[in-house]
């Protein structure tokens, strides 16, 4: 009986310092929010968008049958304000009508280039440019994954800087220029993350966001308090830790020399953004290799990217994430505990360890325990109410907390019937999203141990142009 | 003390906590609602009258009463207006700030111990176009921030103080491409006002090598024609950043001098097998901007480097010769002894739709 409240303290006690840990990064990420705030100067991403200095930019787009969005994602791309660029899209192998698509609506005629294989990748088809877009280079490749395009897409890039976006993502029009930034300051920065947010809700015309909104269903809602928390805040705090191991694949400007030294994304990840920006922070991190650069993460470079509105394909989507992040962890555990990787692997690793990969696996055991020791008469039923309601209260927290430091900002709700639903969905949140997402999650490291492997089910794309819907 | 207190403990804390987090935000976004409304409906009103008084319609004392009634935006409004007029027209504003107390401000702020309040007060005296805080931004290269330093030099170019090029120099040699980039870009700003000092620089001994770098960057940006003896001295410097901005600075003038060209040419030639890929790059680059005919030889030979966009370039420089180049890249399509000339050679033919693509000619 007593080994029973023993595991109750320590299920009490890991809550409290996962929640405690959020809450520092959450702190951390308001004061480098506000700082980096401060050192931005009236004239500053003027002086980039006009300066012929500025870093070239090659933004690599992989897309597998993506022909109902592609059109509108590279519009929104080719609108970028940004002094020089080149856009890559690779096709990888799709079935649908994508290349037909591309080719009617940026009249692309097939070309041969002979660029240097610096990573390998399945074969490609063909090389195709735009007469319309000069900076528009169309790939056609033998199905590999997200990664293998990647890779094939880096052998073709021109530019010294390469920014990989998701084939369903739109851009503010000033997100390059954001992210140049800290390439621009300092000659230590080898890569750049930005901000990703959910894009259900907003709307795109010719490429342009119109309109700005949040999705419309509760579960997305939920999402979005869930982006807010730990893609926009918590990850501010953790590139200040040195701890930044998952950036998401949505948004990466990374150097291109750095990028192929690296081999570029494991083709055979789940998630090859996780898995990737692990091997990154490791060749980083290594005192070893003596490397004096450095993860960013920059507050106002922002992307937009869909989120499931479909309970199938969340449970897919958060699933494959699990694994992904199970495969990653795995792949790197030499950097676990290990004081050669300084911060990252005494405080990134171990946190992502027990935090997040284990996160779910020791909450099923904590709702378990509950119900035994309220069986078994250990504990009573308002002890173990006092206890959910402590772990709703300390999620609720955490979830204002962020939206407080969301609202003092450009990322603000766009209007009052918006911040309404949010406040709403923070309250909800625990009342029984989050549990699906447990045991999704719970599913999903099951799998992995049984050595599921595949991608989940493809997502379904919505229309963002508010004049269709 | 049980578990049951612990946990009741803390809820209740993270209960009133919350709240107070609610009711700030709510209360943040009143706030922020309130602002945003205030500042458009300032600049609606703000902005029609500093239009009206650059043009003569209105008196000073009429624009300094609106702006005073949101110094911030007043401010704000002043480096926007200050920005779209240019140089040129940046006087109109001078007798109004003259009028207004933000220059004197300012220049007390550059002292300030916080840094945001230094680096934002060092930028707007480049826009408020104050001469009196020329010694104060002198004395701002000198501060511990290097952001602040930059702000500083930039104001002093804003300001067309031509005497700041050394100082800016010196309080910014912190080396790094990037680094240079900026500093370059800053003296840019000057204009033809900076050719002497920068003509100083490239001629003086113990210029140090970031210095000459930058120098050497900004002769070709302004075309400085003057510069080209010491330039070409700078193409044997052990530097391999010296030696590149020399390249590029050369083919820049040298492209719009009448005189000097073919001297130039063969300069820029003799580095065609430095050591560094990027000095071979901007060489082959440099070639073809200059319309160097009688160098096809040594291009056809950067048709085989062993790096790619040298290679690139050097087919790329062929075709901008025109009729020679092209016909001698039609000829290494077949003939070149090396595989990446070959393929290098096709492919700039393809891309200018000389030649059209292999798969296309098979039956």
């Amino acid at each position: 009986m007593s080994m029973l409240r023993i595991l109750l303290w320590v299920i009490l006690a890991y809550y409290i310092a996962l929640h405690a840990i959020y809450l520092l990064l959450l702190l951390l990420g308001s004061l480098q929010v506000r700082k980096y705030r401060q050192g931005i100067t009236f004239a500053e991403f003027r002086t980039i968008s006009e300066s012929h200095l500025t870093m070239p930019v090659t933004l690599i787009i992989p897309c597998y049958n993506e022909a109902s969005l592609i059109c509108t994602t590279i519009r929104n791309i080719l609108r970028l304000h940004y002094p020089q660029f080149e856009v890559i899209v690779v096709s990888d192998g799709s079935t649908d009508v994508t290349m037909e698509v591309l080719t009617e609506s940026f009249h692309l005629r097939r070309i041969e280039r002979f660029g240097r294989r610096q990573i390998n990748s399945r074969q490609i088809l063909g090389i195709h440019e735009s007469d319309e877009y000069p900076n528009l280079i169309v790939v056609e490749k033998e199905n590999g994954r997200r990664a293998d395009a990647i890779n094939a897409a880096t052998s073709l890039a021109r530019y010294p800087l390469l920014c990989v976006i998701d084939a369903d993502c739109v851009l503010e029009g000033d997100a390059l220029l954001h992210m140049a930034r800290p390439f621009l300051r300092d000659s230590h920065v080898a890569a750049v993350a930005g901000v990703v947010r959910p894009s259900n809700g907003i709307g795109v015309v010719d490429g342009e966001i119109v309109a700005k909104g949040f999705p419309r269903t509760l579960l997305g809602m939920n999402q979005e308090i869930e982006y807010a928390r730990s893609f926009q805040w918590a990850r501010i705090g953790l590139s200040r830790l040195q701890s930044m191991l998952c950036i998401s694949g949505a948004l990466i400007l990374i150097k291109k020399q750095l990028f192929e030294k690296l081999g570029g994304p494991w083709p055979d990840a789940i998630t090859d953004d996780i898995e990737f920006t692990m091997r990154l922070n490791r060749y980083l991190h290594d005192r070893h290799n003596k490397v004096k650069q450095k993860l960013v993460f920059t507050p106002d470079a922002v992307c937009y990217t869909e989120i499931p509105e479909k309970w199938s394909q969340y449970a897919s989507q958060r699933n494959r994430w699990q694994r992904g992040t199970l495969q990653a962890l795995m792949r790197n555990r030499a950097m676990i505990f290990n004081p050669r990787y300084g911060i990252t692997g005494l405080f990134g690793m171990p946190f992502f360890l027990i935090f997040e990969g284990l996160a779910a696996i020791v909450e099923l055991s904590a709702w378990i325990l509950m119900v035994v020791c309220l069986a078994l008469g250990v504990a009573g039923a308002f002890e173990i109410l006092a206890m959910i309601y402590l772990a709703y209260i300390l999620g609720v927290f955490l979830s204002l907390a962020a939206v407080l430091i969301t609202e003092s900002g450009r990322l603000r709700s766009a209007s009052w019937h918006d911040f309404r639903r949010l406040i709403l969905a923070i309250f909800t949140d625990n009342l029984g999203f989050h549990q699906v997402h447990l045991l999704v999650r719970v599913v999903g490291t099951f799998q992995y141990l049984l050595g599921r492997r595949d991608l989940g089910l493809a997502m379904e794309r919505i229309d963002h142009n508010p004049a269709t819907t | 003390m049980s578990l049951l207190t612990i946990v009741l403990w803390i809820s209740g804390a993270l209960t009133l906590l919350s709240l107070l987090l609610l009711v700030s935000t709510i209360l943040l976004r009143v706030l922020t609602d309130r602002r945003i409304t205030g500042d458009a409906s300032f600049r609606q009103i703000a902005k029609p009258v500093i239009r009206s008084f650059l043009a003569d319609e209105v008196d000073i004392a009429t624009v300094a009463s609106t702006l005073r009634k949101d110094p911030r935006a007043g401010m704000q409004l002043l480096m926007e207006e200050s920005e779209s007029l240019g140089t040129g027209g940046r006087d109109k504003l001078r007798p109004l700030l003259g009028a207004l107390p933000y220059g004197k401000n300012e220049i007390r702020h550059l002292k300030n111990r916080h840094w945001e309040r230094r680096l934002h007060a060092a930028e707007a005296l480049g826009y408020l176009g104050d001469d009196t805080s020329l010694p104060s931004l002198m004395s701002a290269l000198r501060d511990d921030l290097m952001d602040v330093r930059f702000a500083a030099a930039e104001s002093l170019a804003r300001l067309g103080c031509q005497q700041a090029v050394e100082p800016i120099l010196r309080s910014l040699d912190v080396g790094g491409d990037v680094s240079q980039r900026r500093v370059a870009e800053i003296i840019l700003i000057l204009g033809a006002s900076a050719t002497d000092p920068i003509l100083a620089i490239l001629q003086n001994p113990s210029s140090t090598e970031n210095s000459l770098g930058i120098a050497a960057r900004v002769a070709g940006s302004l075309r400085v024609h003057r510069a080209i003896d010491s330039l070409q001295k700078l193409l044997r410097h052990t530097s391999q950043n010296i030696r590149l901005n020399a390249v590029r600075s050369l083919a820049s003038i040298a492209s719009t001098a009448s005189q000097s060209v073919h001297e130039v040419i063969t300069a820029i030639a003799s580095l065609n097998e430095d050591a560094s890929w990027e000095v071979r790059c901007m060489v082959m680059k440099s070639l073809g901007q200059l319309r160097a005919t009688h160098e096809i030889p040594l291009l056809l030979q950067g048709l085989s480097d062993p790096q790619w966009w040298v290679r690139h370039n050097a087919a790329d420089a062929l075709y901008s010769l025109g009729e020679p180049g092209i016909t001698a890249l039609m000829n290494s399509v077949e003939g070149h002894v090396d595989g990446y000339g070959r393929d290098v050679s096709r492919e700039i033919l393809q891309q200018h739709g000389i030649l059209k693509p292999s798969f296309d000619q098979r039956p």
